[in-house]
């Protein structure tokens, strides 16, 4: 039992629990149409008058404080399935909402869009923000 | 600006612990440029927690036809045109705002600052509270306004028991008699009078057909 737990202990100090690091966003700029089924964890951009399609397989979340899809110019998300989830709030910064477009247009048919839950800053995401 | 469309789905605003309100949307004119809201089916709901709402939405123009929102609706400066749908919560109008309601269903009352309510259809549960000057215009039949209520049958056909508080006394309300487009309910006795006669009416009919 005693050489199992050193055998452990020196796994775990060969090779230590690793720091995630916090990815690149995932962009969409191509231009015309483009779909999103996959998992995303740092959160989606979309520019440059891009069609963006959300389907089924979609799970996109991010970090703290940023919206799960942001839209830079007028290009248009349409969500038809998948979960869309803004970053949480933080002590110093609003949380993050679902889909954030200023100038873009959001279309939703199906799927789960939900804001970023408050941090401790007091300013929780709306589930769509077009401000 | 762009525009916001909801078919279907469920959008919801972040959980909250603070003070701080929740959307499910929000959108807001920016440079006097505001976008549409169109809300077709679904479901939009404002977070867990404090004092969240469903809709909150500055400027330019809202249509709902179907779908639901929770949590109640804000407007400010706004034409909300509701023909269906369920509205739970309050619906709080100002600065202007337009509502035409001619379908649909709201549960938690409306408040109005300042706006213009034209009222031909659907059932609003709760009163409406006038702060500010205001004008409700109400289209139906047999409408009357008493003891602080607005009652007859609008003109879709739908009964309309409305409570109406104006706090400020400034506000207007217009009862229009117009005629009813919608399908009216008869009482069973009513009924059942009409199709005898009917029924008398073609037994003679026939007997004058016989004879000539």
């Amino acid at each position: 039992m005693i050489s199992m737990i050193k055998t452990i202990l020196m796994a775990l100090v060969a090779f230590p629990i690793m720091t995630v690091q916090a990815g690149a966003v995932t962009v969409f700029d191509g231009g015309g149409a483009a779909t999103l089924n996959t998992t995303v964890t740092d959160g989606v951009e979309v520019d440059n008058s891009t069609d963006l399609t959300v389907e089924t397989g979609a799970n996109v979340s991010t970090p703290p404080a940023i919206a799960g899809i942001t839209v830079l110019d007028t290009s248009t998300v349409t969500v038809n399935d998948g979960v869309i989830l803004g970053g949480s709030g933080t002590a110093t910064e609003p949380a993050g909402h679902g889909i954030s477009a200023d100038k873009g247009t959001v279309v939703v048919n199906g799927g789960q869009v939900t804001g970023g839950a408050d941090g401790t800053s007091g300013s929780p995401g709306a589930g769509i923000s077009q401000v | 600006m762009g525009d916001i469309i909801v078919n279907g789905g469920v959008i919801t605003g972040g959980d909250t612990a603070g003070i701080d309100a929740a959307f499910g949307i929000v959108q807001r004119d920016f440079a006097g440029d505001a976008g549409t809201l169109q809300i077709n089916g679904g479901t939009v709901r404002g977070g867990n927690g404090f004092s969240s709402t469903g809709v909150r939405k500055r400027g330019g123009e809202m249509v709902m036809t179907a779908g639901v929102i929770e949590d109640g609706v804000n407007l400010n400066n706004v034409d909300f045109t509701l023909s269906g749908g369920l509205v739970s919560d309050e619906l709080a109008l100002q600065s202007g705002s337009t509502f035409n309601m001619s379908g649909g269903t709201f549960n938690g009352g409306v408040r109005l600052i300042d706006s213009i309510v034209n009222l031909t259809g659907g059932e609003i549960f709760g009163p409406i509270e006038f702060f500010g000057g205001n004008v409700l215009n109400v289209f139906g039949k047999n409408l009357q306004f008493s003891g602080g209520a607005i009652t007859g049958r609008l003109q879709d056909g739908s009964l309309i028991n409305l409570s109406v508080i104006d706090s400020f006394g400034v506000s207007t309300v217009n009862l229009i008699d117009t005629p009813i487009t919608g399908t009216i309910p008869l009482p069973m006795p009513i009924l059942f009078l009409a199709s005898g006669l009917f029924a008398l009416g073609g037994l003679r009919c026939a007997g004058t057909r016989r004879a000539a």
